[in-house]
């Protein structure tokens, strides 16, 4: 055998033994030290006092394991039935198209003429003939609603919306 | 009903019913585990002087965190990783460095009091000695391997479970502990010779 082998092997080996020896001399030896009193009541009202701040539940958590996956479950459906419930559902507010609401007030010497047909641009014509209306005459109405001042010298005045 | 006092009820079943509240159950595991708290702390590199400070921190973490405690889960393996881990929080907090910083000898010197014969004991204390100040210049992984391992006699698969690494990464840990430990030791015994036989080429053995 070769004496630097003959060393590297003595030693690994030494090491090695040393090294269970020191294992076994720990394990053996180890303390089974236990907590002092004043330690172990910390612990323990600790915990008593941890159980206390969280009082029983009168009603049953939402979230415990079996109703997450409940809900998590019927997420998508209730999703789903909501979006058919809102597709299904009218559109609020427009007339339908073609038919037109008008509101009419008089006021202050002035007419006031609301109109909701779905649109807020128009143009009103205004006449004393309800077959002639000169276009010239148009006003053009952008908010859906039209003031005219009332004509004192004529009884009945017409109106045409376009 | 359950005895809480029986050895033969499980930790899980104690700790099933410490999550009802129930007092007993909390005060059985305390004792059951303690001592292996308070030791492993001290091979974990936690003065004497601050094991109980820390076990007291192990414990009221178990306890405070037993409400996610799952049926299934050994409580045996979450407890070892929240003293492992909580002594690594230690170590961090103190800003222990690996190399030149031994507490661990220091817990060792409450041993209880069943003594071999002097010159025994004084041999197992130079190993002790020795192998504390070997385990200082292991990583954290490796010290926590090596501690659960071969000081506290787990298996392999049962290290793993604690720390939450697979069984090749214990082993892995596990040699490289050994190989790093076997090196120191063989130095201070150059160094320092201890009471050790060695092996001659005649096959003789000299003490």
């Amino acid at each position: 055998m070769k004496i630097g082998q003959f060393f590297k092997t003595s030693d690994s080996s030494a090491g090695r033994d040393t090294l269970r020896r020191a294992v076994r001399a720990t394990r053996r030896t180890s303390s089974d030290a236990v907590l002092s009193a004043t330690a172990r009541d910390r612990i323990l009202n600790a915990a008593r006092s941890q159980a206390a701040d969280q009082p029983a539940e009168l009603f049953p958590s939402l979230f415990t394991a079996p109703r997450r996956l409940l809900v998590a479950g019927a997420l998508p459906l209730i999703l789903a039935v909501g979006l058919l419930v809102l597709l299904n559902q009218p559109a609020p507010v427009a007339p339908e198209p073609g038919s037109t609401t008008l509101q009419v007030s008089k006021e202050d010497g002035q007419v006031f003429i609301r109109i909701a047909n779905g649109s807020r641009n128009h143009v009103v014509y205004r006449s004393t003939d309800p077959d002639r209306f000169d276009r010239s005459t148009g006003v053009k109405v952008t908010d859906g609603s039209f003031t005219d001042a009332i004509d004192d010298q004529a009884s009945l005045v017409f109106y045409r919306i376009d | 009903m359950a005895s809480y006092s029986d050895p033969e009820t499980s930790d899980e079943t104690l700790a099933r019913a410490a999550q009802q509240g129930e007092v007993r159950a909390l005060e059985t595991l305390l004792d059951r585990h303690q001592s292996k708290v308070l030791r492993i702390l001290g091979f974990l590199g936690v003065p004497a002087q601050d094991c109980e400070d820390v076990a007291q921190e192990v414990f009221v973490r178990v306890f405070r965190h037993l409400k996610g405690f799952r049926t299934g889960q050994s409580f045996g393996a979450w407890i070892y990783r929240v003293t492992v881990n909580a002594a690594h929080d230690y170590r961090t907090r103190k800003g222990r460095r690996a190399a030149g910083e031994t507490g661990w000898q220091d817990g060792l010197e409450s041993a209880p009091d069943e003594r071999p014969g002097p010159a025994e004991s004084a041999r197992e204390r130079e190993l002790r000695e020795a192998l504390g100040q070997a385990l200082e210049t292991l990583t954290e992984r490796e010290r926590s391997v090596f501690v659960l391992r071969e000081l506290e006699g787990l298996e392999t698969a049962e290290v793993a479970r604690s720390l939450g690494i697979s069984a090749i990464t214990v082993r892995r840990h596990l040699f490289r502990a050994r190989r790093r430990l076997r090196t120191i030791l063989a130095d201070l015994e150059k160094r320092n010779p201890l009471s050790v036989e060695r092996i001659v080429p005649d096959g003789s053995s000299h003490g």
